[in-house]
């Protein structure tokens, strides 16, 4: 008997279609409750014909491809593949694909440079919760390299003015050596492109990955995924792409989801140079109770019960079978969508209106208007940290000013002994400019 | 080295100690004499503690052993599980030598009960680990189970009980493999 709990799973980006990882040391192995990713033969029948006789007399392979789900608790590193998969694209902090430090902006975000210095910069400006040193950062918006001095102003432990010149160096993190207890302001020096920013902020070992759509909304990146059943044997299938995600969530309970693949060419390997146990992700759940509670609008809580967010990427194959191939050609990506789901416990009427009425909660009669609003707070935690005071996070947020979310509701069921609930649908839409959707996400792993 | 089970207990005892010994006025008489880990064992007696607090894994009170046992409550492929790690804490208030009445008395263990629990609530737990096992969940509301038992000793030696029960998740990894 051979116990599935002794089986292995991992997924590593491939450089491009076609190209499978075979890097044990890229590939995250990960957890899960239930599923697996196996090879998905066509088989078709001969079809019967006059004189055959009463019984099929042949099958035939006709193609392959490969894919699964799996029943997943969420954890940190590996759910940033998933997010990755699902969304297509990650902002980046610099030509090595790493993304920004999670604290690199807390004294100053991003400030664009300009044809001439600027001195004495105390716009937004923050002071470090603590005496601390700081970190610099450029990020160039042309070829550069971006180069000059910023110089950083504030006070010491001991309330004495300092100041400390760092040198930029493209988008390098430049490390200073001063300890600074207070910024008062920041001079900054002339672009070398259009484009080039600086911030400032401090060394933290966490790190901010920020998920969103490609410029090419129906692109998204490959991944070749590992499966060892039992560990009795191992396979690979290239070219899978991320064809579903669901995040759920109920009070009470960790994180959980749901994640589904979708590839090409299966091909039995041996899993003698796999190390999962050293590229596993045993990290942290996420857990409901530890998480903020939910707003729609900022400001105004919710008393979500359960909820979920799911991105789905319609993948049809119909196309995709070419004379010439056992499996299909490409795995184009026709369609994205994002639903976020809630059980809404309702304590008054107004969100009640908003959804079955005029959607504004304004009027007493019902009016063709739906409710649009896509600013709210949706961040699941962990109650462990990634960095001091920092925990594992992951924030969903939609545009900044477009309300890009339509918001609808079921017709409430009432049940004697319970309370009322209601079940509230938002569909994401597409933005006339910027992303429609973003989807944070704090860890320790520097790059995806 | 100690397993997870030590490590919860040590931090529950510091949790406790600052909570019902060390951040109330030594003044307040709802104050603990004692919070440790096992049974009191003479070191004090009841009496001379007056309100004792002892920390256990599971519950010793629990003798058939199938009520608050550790259980497992998830199991994840690729070598992972997630346990219901349980503890009880179990109080006497033993008013033999400051002949506290009995409004007095069920008053103070009230009070002891409700910062107990509080503690207990605020405590997440982070950061415990030991060998491939952390914590993965830290107390909830609805977890908690309590009992506050008042004993004999009228008119003027009231003896009361409290017991209160809790769990938490904890994740091993690396096993099955």
């Amino acid at each position: 008997m051979t116990a599935a709990e002794k089986s292995f799973i991992g997924l590593a980006k491939q450089d491009e279609k076609g190209t499978p990882n075979t890097t044990d040391a890229e590939f995250n192995y990960l957890l899960f409750r239930a599923g697996g990713v196996a090879p998905q033969n066509i088989v078709l029948p001969l079809d019967a014909e006059v004189g055959g006789g009463a019984m099929l007399r042949d099958m035939v392979k006709v193609g392959v491809t490969s894919g699964g789900a799996l029943d997943i608790i969420p954890r940190p590193d590996t759910l940033g593949h998933f997010l990755l998969g699902a969304m297509g694209d990650i902002e980046t902090a610099n030509e090595d694909g790493e993304s920004f430090k999670l604290k690199s902006d807390a004294i100053m975000a991003d400030v664009y440079l300009q044809s001439i210095p600027q001195t004495g910069y105390d716009i937004g400006i923050s002071s470090p919760p603590t005496t601390r040193t700081l970190i610099v950062k450029g990020t160039e918006g042309g070829e550069g390299p971006l180069a000059g001095t910023v110089t950083v102003y504030g006070t010491d432990a001991l309330d004495a003015p300092l100041e400390e010149d760092f040198i930029l160096d493209g988008d390098e993190y430049i490390v200073g050596e001063e300890e600074f207890k207070t910024v008062t302001e920041v001079d900054l020096p002339v672009r070398v492109d259009p484009g080039d920013m600086v911030r400032v902020g401090w060394d933290d070992p966490a790190y901010r990955h920020l998920f969103k759509l490609p410029t090419d909304q129906f692109d998204a990146p490959y991944y070749t995924v590992r499966s060892a059943p039992g560990q009795l044997w191992g396979e690979q299938f290239q070219d899978c792409r991320v064809a579903g995600l669901a995040i759920t969530f109920a009070g009470a309970r960790f994180v959980e989801g749901a994640v589904t693949f979708m590839g090409g060419l299966p091909t039995p390997v041996s899993i003698a140079t796999w190390d999962a146990l050293t590229y596993l992700d045993e990290g942290p759940q996420f857990l409901a109770p530890t998480s903020l509670g939910i707003e729609l609008p900022p400001a105004t809580g919710l008393k979500v019960l359960s909820g979920s967010v799911a991105w789905g990427l319609a993948i049809p194959l119909d196309e995709q079978w070419v004379v010439g191939s056992y499996s299909p050609d490409d795995f184009d990506i026709n369609q994205r969508s994002m639903v976020i789901t809630m059980a809404v416990k309702l304590t008054s009427d107004t969100l009640y209106k908003k959804l079955m009425y005029d959607g504004v909660g304004a009027v007493s009669e019902w009016t063709a208007e739906i409710y649009r609003e896509g600013q709210m707070q949706l961040s699941l935690r962990s109650p462990i940290e990634a960095s001091t005071g920092n925990p594992y996070e992951l924030t969903i947020r939609a545009h900044d000013t477009e309300d890009n979310i339509v918001w609808s509701a079921a017709p409430i069921g009432l049940r004697a002994g319970r309370q009322i609930v209601m079940a509230v649908t938002g569909v994401v839409l597409n933005t006339s400019a910027g992303n429609p959707i973003e989807v944070e996400l704090v860890n320790t792993i520097p790059a995806y | 080295m100690s397993g997870i089970h030590d490590a919860v207990m040590i931090r529950t005892q510091a949790m406790l100690q600052a909570a019902l010994i060390d951040d109330i006025d030594e003044d307040d008489p709802a104050r603990a004499g004692v919070v440790r880990i096992g049974p009191l064992q003479g070191e004090p007696e009841p009496d001379t503690a007056r309100i004792s607090v002892c920390i256990y894994e599971n519950d010793p009170e629990d003798m058939e052993g199938g009520e608050w046992l550790d259980r497992i409550s998830e199991v994840e492929c690729g070598g992972a599980a997630t346990f219901q790690r349980r503890f009880t804490i179990i109080s006497r208030g033993l008013f033999v030598n400051t002949k506290e009445n009995l409004t007095n008395a069920r008053a103070y263990m009230s009070t002891l009960k409700e910062r107990i629990e509080i503690a207990i609530l605020k405590e997440q737990y982070i950061g415990i680990v030991a060998g491939n096992e952390y914590v993965a969940r830290g107390p909830l509301a609805m977890g908690i189970t309590s009992v506050l038992r008042q004993g004999g000793g009228p008119p003027d030696s009231y003896d009361i009980f409290l017991k209160i029960r809790f769990e938490i998740l904890t994740t091993r990894t690396g096993v099955f493999t």
